[in-house]
């Protein structure tokens, strides 16, 4: 973890050197580190995960014990581990070795084996050691286990992947899937928290509460909560399989220790030890344990255990005393190992609990980033682990006598002790790279809070400076609570064991907690290392302690993790925070690098503790003895995709937001082997460029690699009357010459296999001659590769070689398109049959009208007309622009970055410059137009970037000058194409005999109750009439005017061939004639709904006159 | 129609594929496991058409053009 530079070697601004220095394209001999930044925090949870991780998970899985035939027969896990994805056993292949490109072209799974050892003994007797597979588990691409690990971009390059593979993902089916990472409250750090929910959990319960998320090594994780109650006597509250247990306090800290009750007392009172009303609350709660007779700690123990041990569900010759043991061990302040650290740890929560209780501190918001850490892939994917692990304990318990094993086979995320279990993994579309990368930046709040009617865990709190970008959320649904971690923010991922650290407190002046400190408890700060305590520390002495630590940790001196997060929270005498000397080395939470003055180098700085620190920004915001840190760069609180917005600080801040959205939706060049996937669907932009104008963030990310945009001439001119409301036209020259032309490469997998059931000879290929393949497909019954597909044209065949028999099917899409490529796909033991391809179809798609474009400020438009060049607006020099954009877009929409960037681009073409268009370069008294400005005049051009134009229709010179420069234009995604929706006859409904609706099968759009109602309001009647009517389910019936039934009129029987009467009555079966009978035209759902009413017995007569 | 059927003779040529990894040309027939017989590689590419796949019209002016000559 070299963070200390990393930040350094920043570009100093964008330069062309891609275009003039050559050597673009060339392989290099390492990837590019900025790059592979971006999915550390999976790669390397994960890593710890199958490493580290799944060691510690096989031994917190407690043995499983049970009797079989009076036997005790117990089961535990000795080791795990995890195996490298490789080909079946016994497949015939040069490499063994499975690789991600494999996967991704065949649509299967990239996993590994998980084998363990499992130790059996019967009585106690061990019986010796099982290896037993426990099935594939899915491996993260790029780390550990993966085969592409370590490998230069030639060698990747050879197995076909991108050079610059960041990894991070699984792929399963085919697809890559992301582990999202979630927001957690802060581990083993006790928050205080008031819901008045809680009020309902009993008698006497308040709604105050200190709450902590006890999570170990291993990552399992559980909450307790310590409840305050009317009484003044404490609760505590834990969850253990799912449900929920009160126990009170006393008999919780009697449990755990030995200790006189009077030492508990004098524990529980530290520090105010003047309030008589705390202090009678603490006997009066020791007093209750005592009226139950529990007068020492084996009674309470055996007390507790009688009365858990039912729902415990441990082997009956568990006496009392171990069944208590250990319930504590699974549920009580999990997270610590010995009972006395437990002890004094609830004594803590305690004394806060009062603090918080009186209103002698603030509460913390759980919602602020200050009190949260992340779900890390690699966490989840432990927790998962862990639990079908001891699942499978438990199924070997069941099937003990036929030994039926279960395997894991897919990620299917059913945790514990979670808020969710679906929504966990993304799809990482490579729609365009930004998308891509922003898969692995995001950090989501939970799904649950999605449905909460309150906002305030949307809110966009100051503490998130620096981890959470404000810029690069979505908008919406999803507001405030899909964030996205900024581009210096990390996550920490590796544990140091922190046995050192208690004897190093010590020697800076820190009293252990079994020793009295200098001076009165009330004057000193409890010093709490990740949810441990472990001493106190006098008032005057805490800073210094705090400072020397944080020199350690900057200098890496005395084994201190440059990621340990130091905070003192200090006495104010007014109701802040609880106070205290917190440390937390843990994994999981967030951190980012700022630079301290004091040392002059970088510090990792986490949530918690940035609150405590001021840290300024540039150099003249630093006031000496106030300001210890510095940022960075002054971008350090936007996103890696907030990064790549030029001159974002010239932009009402939503437009910043909605290029955010927009910069994730944009055809651009998204990977360099194409050939080599199968995605359902991938964009590509056909003439992809750099864009003149960007910030060095841009070339940082090295994002030439994957460009998404045109350098466009862009006119800011009202013209035709063709660009009202943000649509804009295309010069038609331009796109002509490629304007933005893309195209669509969409993979069908066509599996024999799941359309034939059960047949193993049915396999790809025609009969010879036949007329309805009319020599369009292959005698392999696959299309010739480079053939245009129409409509109704044949796209496969199938044989079923035993019979003889073929199947066509055909190709279902209005649009042609062109075979791109087919391949022809085995099973994972390489013996498959023809029977499984994914055929890549490419449809073209250039600019059409009502194609959508932006620019990179949330200025976005439909391309409303392709107007002839000649006709086009042009200058002095006969330049025609390629867009015309209309000029009521910016008033408004107030986007001074965009005019910025058109200055600045045409300087760059005028000059030979790519300018640097980060974010707070430019300012009121170093003003961005001024210097554009020079620049254009220095090129001979008007100093406002304006022009003067002539009209291409008359040739007259216009009126007004018009501003015109280079904007680097997106196209978005959203095309007609794939949009329209026309009808004019086609399917019906079988039941309602009413249009169908569905754009996938030509139906038609809804004709509404609001549409209905605007056409009263207008009096067309006959309109509606046709719409509901004609249009709809018109139908002829035959109604009985008498009985006015539709149901009963029957037509006659049909004469017999010889009688000489052709015509055929309609007879009413309930009046029993035939001259009372009308038809009518009704609407046909009408008739049905009047049959189903005579199903429930209900007649409709009606009144025909 | 019928010109067509004259021009491209009903014997079937056997399918080639070319594998995913080494490259080679494979001979796959239509019982045959897919596979390739150099590295055993299970991803199989169909190979470019050799036909013209241009409308017929322009196929057939095309191959007047050559008898021309």
């Amino acid at each position: 973890m070299d963070f200390s530079t990393k930040w350094n070697s920043l570009p100093k601004g964008p330069s062309l050197k891609n275009l003039t220095e050559g050597g673009f394209g060339v392989i290099k001999e390492s990837q590019h580190e900025a790059v592979q930044d971006l999915t550390k925090a999976h790669i390397e949870s994960f890593d710890q995960a199958v490493t580290d991780g799944l060691s510690r998970v096989v031994q917190a899985i407690p043995p499983l014990e049970f009797m079989v035939k009076n036997e005790r027969v117990s089961l535990s896990f000795v080791e795990a581990t995890i195996y490298n994805p490789v080909v079946a056993k016994g497949s015939i292949c040069r490499e063994m070795r499975m690789f991600p490109a494999e996967c991704r072209g065949r649509r299967c799974s990239y996993k590994g084996k998980l084998v363990a050892d499992v130790n059996w003994s019967i009585n106690g007797v061990p019986k010796g050691i099982i290896k037993q597979s426990l099935g594939q588990v899915p491996i993260m691409v790029k780390s550990k286990l993966c085969n592409l690990r370590g490998m230069s971009p030639r060698e990747l390059i050879e197995h076909h992947e991108e050079a610059e593979e960041m990894g991070g993902y699984f792929i399963v089916n085919g697809i890559e899937k992301v582990i999202r990472m979630l927001i957690m409250p802060r581990r083993n750090y006790p928050i205080a928290m008031s819901r008045p929910k809680w009020k309902s959990r009993g008698q006497g319960y308040t709604h105050y509460g200190i709450s902590m998320h006890c999570v170990k090594e291993e990552h399992t994780a559980i909450n307790i909560t310590l409840h305050y109650l009317e009484n003044g006597t404490v609760m505590l509250n834990f969850i253990y399989q799912k449900e929920l247990f009160f126990l009170p306090l006393g008999f919780a800290l009697k449990a755990l220790v030995d200790f006189t009750d009077f030492r508990i007392y004098q524990e529980l009172i530290k520090g105010r030890e003047d309030n008589s009303f705390y202090k009678s609350c603490a006997t009066e709660m020791l007093r209750i344990v005592m009226e139950e007779g529990c007068t020492s700690r084996s009674k309470v123990l055996n007390y507790l255990g009688e009365r858990f041990r039912v729902k415990l569900s441990l082997p009956e010759w568990y006496t009392n005393e171990q069944c208590a043991n250990f319930l504590l061990d699974e549920c009580i302040c999990i997270h610590l190992k010995s009972d006395v650290e437990k002890f004094y740890l609830l004594c803590l929560m305690t004394r806060k609990l009062f603090t918080f209780a009186k209103q002698e501190c603030m509460e913390e918001n759980p919602d602020s980033i200050m009190c949260q850490e992340v779900l890390t892939p690699g966490q989840l994917y432990l927790m998962f682990l862990k639990e079908r692990m001891a699942a499978w304990l438990v199924s070997v318990k069941l099937s003990f006598d036929k030994k039926e094993f279960v395997m894991v086979q897919k990620i299917l995320f059913k945790c514990l002790g979670m808020l969710q279990n679906t929504g966990l993994s993304v799809v990482a579309d490579k729609l365009n790279f930004i998308r891509y990368l922003s898969h692995f930046r995001c950090v989501h709040r939970g799904a649950a809070f999605a449905k909460m009617r309150t906002t305030s865990v949307r809110k966009l709190l100051p503490e998130s400076w620096g981890f959470l970008c404000p810029v690069h959320t979505p908008d919406g649904e999803p507001c405030g609570l899909m964030n996205h971690m900024t581009a210096s923010c990390e996550i920490v991922t590796p544990t140091l064991p922190t046995t050192s650290l208690p004897a190093l407190l010590c020697s800076l002046g820190v009293t252990p907690v079994d020793g009295p400190p200098g001076q009165a408890y009330s004057d000193c700060y409890p010093v709490v290392l990740d949810g441990a305590v472990v001493g106190w520390v006098e008032t005057e002495l805490a800073p210094v302690v705090a400072d020397s630590l944080r020199r350690f940790k900057v200098l890496r001196e005395k084994k201190i993790p440059p990621w340990t997060e130091i905070v003192l929270i200090p006495k104010t005498g007014k109701a802040s925070l609880y106070p205290g000397l917190f440390l937390f080395t843990t994994p999981c939470r967030m951190v980012r690098p700022v630079r301290n003055l004091a040392l002059g180098k970088q510090e990792l700085i986490g949530t918690f503790e940035q609150l405590y620190i001021n840290v300024g920004i540039l150099e003249n915001e630093i006031k000496p003895g106030v300001t210890t840190h510095q940022e960075p760069f002054p971008h350090s609180m936007l996103s890696v995709v907030a990064n790549f917005i030029p001159y974002s600080d010239h932009n009402q801040s939503p437009r910043n937001m909605y290029q955010c959205q927009m910069g994730k939706q944009t055809m651009g060049f998204p990977l360099h082997s194409f050939t080599d996937r199968s995605d359902n669907k991938l964009y590509r932009l056909q003439t992809p460029q750099s864009p003149l104008v960007r910030p060095y963030m841009y070339d940082h990310y090295n994002l030439d690699n994957y460009p998404s945009g045109t350098n466009a001439i862009v006119a800011v001119i009202s013209y035709t009357g063709y660009d009202m409301e943000d649509a804009m036209i295309v010069n038609k020259s331009s796109w002509e010459r490629g304007f933005t032309h893309g195209c669509i490469y969409k993979t069908e997998l066509v599996d024999l296999s799941d359309k034939v059931r059960g047949e193993d000879s049915v396999v790809f290929g025609t009969k010879p001659g036949d007329p309805k393949v009319n020599e369009k497909l292959d005698a392999d019954g696959l299309p010739h590769i480079g053939s245009t597909l129409h409509y109704g044209d044949p796209f496969y065949s199938y044989v079923n070689l035993n019979t003889g028999q073929t199947f066509i099917s055909y190709y279902k899409s209005q649009e042609a398109c062109v075979v791109d490529n087919i391949k022809i796909c085995s099973n994972d033991s390489g013996s498959g049959r023809f029977k499984r391809v994914c055929i890549t179809i490419r449809v073209p798609r250039n600019p059409t009208i009502g194609d959508k474009f932006a620019s990179r400020h949330g200025q976005k438009g439909i391309l409303s007309r392709l107007w002839p060049a000649e006709d086009m607006p042009f200058t002095e020099s006969g330049m025609t622009p390629d867009i015309l954009f209309n000029p009521h877009g910016f008033p408004s929409r107030m986007t001074i970055g965009m005019l910025i960037e058109s200055m600045a681009g045409k300087s760059g073409a005028l000059h030979g410059l790519s300018h640097d268009a980060t974010p707070f370069t430019f300012s009121e008294e170093n003003s961005a137009l001024e210097y554009f400005g020079e620049m254009l005049r220095a090129g001979g051009y008007n100093y406002y970037g304006t022009e003067r134009l002539y009209s291409g229709l008359s040739g007259q010179e216009l009126e007004a000058d018009i501003f015109i420069g280079v904007v680097y234009y997106q196209r978005l995604r959203h095309m007609v194409s794939d949009k329209f929706q026309v009808r004019t006859t086609g399917a019906r409904d079988k039941v309602t005999n009413q249009p169908v609706g569905g754009r996938n099968i030509q139906g038609g759009i809804r004709f509404g109750e609001m549409e209905r109602d605007a056409l009263l309001a207008h009096g067309s009647s006959f309109l509606l009439h046709d719409r509901l009517f004609n249009c709809s389910d018109r139908s002829v019936a035959q109604v009985c005017v008498d009985c006015g039934s539709l149901l009963s009129p029957l037509l006659e029987k049909p004469p017999p061939y010889w009688s000489a009467t052709r015509h055929r009555k309609t007879v009413c079966t309930l009046c029993g004639k035939s001259d009372s009978i009308d038809s009518v035209s009704v609407p046909y759902v009408f008739r049905y709904f009047v049959a189903e009413l005579a199903a429930m017995n209900i007649k409709v007569k009606l009144d025909v006159k | 129609m019928d010109t067509q059927k004259d021009l491209q003779p009903p014997k079937q040529q056997p399918m080639i594929y070319i594998c995913g990894e080494c490259h080679t040309e494979n001979e796959i027939k239509a019982r045959d496991p897919i596979r390739c017989r150099e590295c055993g590689y299970r991803i199989m590419y169909k190979k470019r058409t050799k036909r013209c796949i241009l409308y017929m019209s322009v196929c057939v002016s095309k191959i007047e053009c050559e008898t021309m000559l």
